[in-house]
């Protein structure tokens, strides 16, 4: 359950605080400093939004319409009623969790169970239920799961010229508003010290009771700081990885001898440097819809309802420690790299770049006048590259470990021998995917690298607390709290492949990305 | 989908930072430091003899079937190669395939480019070719793309255009990948051997399992079988098997429905015949639509998929009649699962039934199409394919 006063005291009796040597203000500061100069293809209809704004953009958007246009907006859902489901509706958004099978109303020979869904709350109470004791990891937030739904109330439909079609240099206006009513794109950022996150998500890892939250989950970076040993490969049960992890944080913090590993594995030093060297600077973006399928006609493209992307910037932080009379000097510090997130992680795709720092720059200058920090990202899925134009869809993942380690389908029908046949020649025909990236469409960053462009659009970074001085889990901080360590998915989808996302944290992927590199 | 091989863009100062399959770069690969030496913000390396990439795969690509290769190039000048007279390797795969650049000696040379011909050549010990005319910038990149199919089609295309097409290129040939090199790494420097910039390098390959595999991952998600047996890998080898029969056909239809083309000598109709396009359009309008169905679970609509799919089949048949028919009869007589391991898949197809069912309706109303198109029966007549209902 969303248990967010146990969340709130396994934080304050664990001393939660995840930036040090900065202060929420300083990462602030350097948050927005740092806020990437985002560019968006022309036809682009889904910018980026705070998690607050998938519900209050409905809210204001459905409770404006008169009843009877209401109607088609309403969520259809089978729910439980009596000894059987039936179909009901609800208003926008809603969050729903599974509630078994269920036949539908009369007889009917050969009828199925079908999967039946509870509702927690709806419409304007829909974020309450985020709350709610029996939301978890499998609940649903929804307005309906379909473009036409998510473009009702998320999509761009005006361009800056005013017309209905987009083009290069006259791309859809975002449809947040801000409170002045003009248009502004929110992108949520987190400064996450790999040692301390570490620490954190090893102790939340050996309590049976924590809640679900979704704000946990980069305690996967522990599985990287060790590698097999010599000799035959032993298994490590994860209590045993994390009593040796915690002993090398102990000895790390006490300056004592290091531990020895699990029998038959070994410390990743590399690894293990990167954990005690570098901190994480991560720019979140959250879409109401991924509609890649808009921009490709290709096998694997797809769309689902909530999309989350982004990039990161990796921080020596030994170099945060600066000098407090001086507001310039933390904004001075050159990243060390930069990371933004392609598609799904297993392909590989990820964009990794090292940041050569200058030999020296003018004393008023900052880091960000000497080192640009521009992302591009994709028409539809909201991949996120360095470079506009085109990308080729990349995927480096083992195709064969597919015939190894599943049934494949085509086995099963391998019976009805002849359309297989055909349709596996007509598959070797798709060769291509492409993601496509523009210099033309809506761009928004900091004013200074942004400018008077006539399609920059004005903004906010939404910075999680993270600081011990002033944390998420903190009474003040729970609002905030109830929207991000909610665990459950950002949409739903009717269909059988695509699927919507949890808001799960990158710093696994990124942390993985790095090591990679280093 | 293709698989990806190799991507390097280039994109910081080191040249270790690119994505790939497993493998590791040979030590001369570290020598190249990439710059902005062309256009400012694009990183290039430079590539000559002495000079180059060279990435060795932990394991080897087998049955290599098709090969899509991109790079990005510029001839910049001054070069001390103005004028050689040999094809420059600028990508090459062993010895089974390269990507060949040759420039063209002009009295008055061009200043922003050099006229060159790019060449693909395939095969080993017997090597063919396949060239088109395209000029190589040099103060910016040119992007060269080089596409085979084991039916023999190769297409070669220069910022997005195509300047070249074959239909016959070393039909039927497949071959092993253990490495690929960019430039010439292991060689000793020579005079007069050009210096390319190379900004981007991307290789794709398809391997003789792929499209299969890709067919089944766009299948419902099933759990892993309770056995790994020989049953499956026997059924696996035999659809293999039984695409190899298919291929032939296909590259005699490529090659009665295209002819050889370049864009600098024609002919001006270009490459393809109207069937020849029309096939194609109908095959991948029959593939979306069926990928539609699977991806949203609603198969309302058979049409969508049948429909373009017999009138693609219908090309087929008309281009080539007699092969077409006996080719069919062969292929519905198969029995790609032996008698031991019927009952096996008859209960795995039985746990994924509700999953399979309407895929199973349109795959066997799609086995009638085919045989009503056989012979130009529209009754059918012809013996059923085995049953799985």
């Amino acid at each position: 359950m969303a248990d967010i006063a146990k969340l709130q005291k396994f934080a304050s009796n664990n001393n939660f605080g995840l930036t040090s040597p900065l202060t929420h203000a300083q990462v602030v500061a350097l948050a927005e400093h740092w806020f990437p100069e985002m560019r968006f293809f022309e036809k682009e209809k889904f910018h980026p939004i705070s998690l607050d704004e998938d519900f209050t953009m409905i809210d204001e958007l459905f409770g404006a319409l008169p009843t009877s246009a209401q109607q088609q907006w309403l969520v259809s859902a089978f729910v439980r009623e009596g000894a059987t489901g039936v179909t009901r509706t609800f208003e926008p958004p809603v969050v729903f969790v599974p509630d078994g099978s269920a036949f539908g109303p009369g007889p009917g020979p050969g009828q199925v169970p079908r999967k039946v869904v509870r509702r927690i709350t709806e419409g304007t109470s829909a974020r309450e239920g985020l709350g709610d004791p029996d939301v978890n990891s499998d609940a649903v937030v929804t307005h309906g799961a379909s473009f036409t739904r998510s473009n009702q109330f998320f999509g761009g439909i005006t361009t800056i010229a005013g017309g209905a079609e987009a083009s290069p240099g006259d791309p859809f206006v975002p449809r947040a508003k801000d409170d002045d009513d003009r248009p502004r794109i929110t992108v949520m950022a987190s400064l996450l010290n790999l040692f301390e996150l570490l620490k954190y998500e090893l102790l939340v890892s050996a309590d049976d009771d924590y809640p679900p939250d979704g704000l946990r989950g980069a305690v996967e970076i522990a599985n990287s700081l060790v590698v097999p040993a010599a000799g035959p490969q032993l298994p490590l049960s994860f209590a045993a990885l994390r009593d040796f992890l915690l002993k090398m944080i102990e000895a790390h913090e006490t300056n004592g001898p290091t531990p020895t590993p699990p029998l038959g594995w070994r410390l990743n030093r590399s690894a293990w440097n990167a954990v005690t060297r570098f901190t994480f600077l991560e720019y979140d973006f959250f879409y109401a819809f991924n509609d890649f399928t808009r921009y490709q006609d290709a096998l694997f493209a797809n769309e689902h309802e909530g999309d989350n992307e982004g990039c990161c910037l990796v921080f020596d932080r030994s170099l945060f420690t600066v000098s407090p009379n001086d507001p310039n000097a933390l904004l001075r510090v050159i990243p060390h790299s930069m990371m933004t997130s392609v598609h799904e992680e297993f392909q590989d795709a990820d964009k990794f770049k090292s940041v050569d720092p200058p030999v020296s720059f003018p004393p008023e200058l900052r880091a960000r006048d000497v080192v640009p920090f521009t992302v591009f990202i994709a028409g539809g899925s909201h991949a996120t590259y360095f470079t506009s134009g085109t990308h080729d869809l990349v995927d480096f993942q083992d195709h064969m470990a597919q015939v190894e380690d599943h049934l494949l389908g085509a086995i099963v029908l391998a019976p009805i021998v002849v359309p297989l046949l055909i349709l596996s020649l007509i598959i070797e025909h798709f060769t291509d995917t492409e993601d496509i990236t523009s210099d033309d469409g809506i761009r928004t960053g900091p004013e200074e690298v942004v400018g008077e462009h006539p399609t920059a659009v004005g903004n906010r970074v939404v910075v999680m607390p993270m600081s011990a001085d002033n944390n998420i889990y903190q009474p003040a901080n729970e609002e905030l709290l109830r929207l991000r360590a909610y665990a459950g998915k950002w949409g739903a989808n009717n269909g059988i492949i695509d699927h919507s996302p949890a808001f799960r944290t990158k710093t696994a992927r990124y942390f993985r990305k790095l090591i990679s590199k280093l | 989908m293709w698989r990806s091989v190799f991507l390097h863009e280039f994109i910081d100062h080191k040249i270790t930072n690119f994505s790939a399959l497993p493998g590791k770069l040979t030590s001369p690969s570290f020598a190249l430091v990439p710059s902005a030496a062309i256009v400012a913000g694009m990183n290039s390396v430079e590539i000559t003899t002495a000079k180059g990439l060279e990435y060795i795969l932990d394991e080897p690509l087998r049955d290599v079937i098709g090969l899509s290769c991109r790079v990005r190039v510029a001839y910049p000048i001054p070069n001390n190669g103005l004028g050689h007279l040999h094809g420059f390797p600028l990508l090459n795969f062993n010895f089974n395939a390269s990507i060949l650049l040759l420039s063209q000696t002009h009295p008055l040379p061009d200043l922003s480019g050099v006229k060159s011909s790019v060449g693909f050549l395939i095969g080993n010990p017997n090597q063919v070719s396949s060239a088109a005319t395209a000029t190589i910038r040099s103060r910016s990149f040119t992007d060269v793309r080089v596409d085979w199919h084991t039916s023999g089609q190769t297409r070669i295309s220069v910022d997005g255009n195509l300047i070249g097409y074959n239909n016959a290129l070393a039909p039927g040939t497949s071959f092993d990948i253990d490495r690929l090199s960019i430039g010439l790494p292991g060689e000793p420097a020579q005079p007069h051997i050009p210096q390319y910039q190379i900004a981007r390098v991307f290789v794709r390959v398809l391997t003789r399992t792929d499209a299969l595999v890709t067919l089944s991952r766009l299948l419902p998600e099933m759990p892993p079988g309770k056995e790994h047996n020989r049953c499956h890998l026997i059924v696996f080898a035999n659809l293999l098997n039984l695409i190899d029969r298919l291929r032939p056909f296909m590259a005699a239809f490529h090659q009665a429905k295209s002819q050889p083309w370049t864009e600098e000598n024609g002919p001006p109709q270009g490459p393809f015949q109207t069937d020849a396009i029309r096939a194609h359009q109908l095959a991948i309008a029959s593939m979306l639509a069926l990928k539609e169905m699977l991806r949203t679970g609603d198969f309302s609509n058979p049409q969508a998929f049948l429909e373009p799919f017999t009138k693609f089949l219908q090309i087929l048949r008309a281009s080539q009649p007699q092969q077409f028919d006996a080719l069919a009869a062969e292929l519905l007589a198969a029995d790609v699962v032996p008698e031991a391991c019927r009952e096996l898949l008859k209960s795995e197809l039985e746990e994924n039934r509700g999953a399979l069912d309407p895929i199973v309706d349109l795959l066997s109303t799609a086995t009638k199409r085919i045989q009503e198109i056989m012979g130009g029966n529209e009754n059918g007549g012809y013996r059923q394919t085995a049953e799985v209902r």
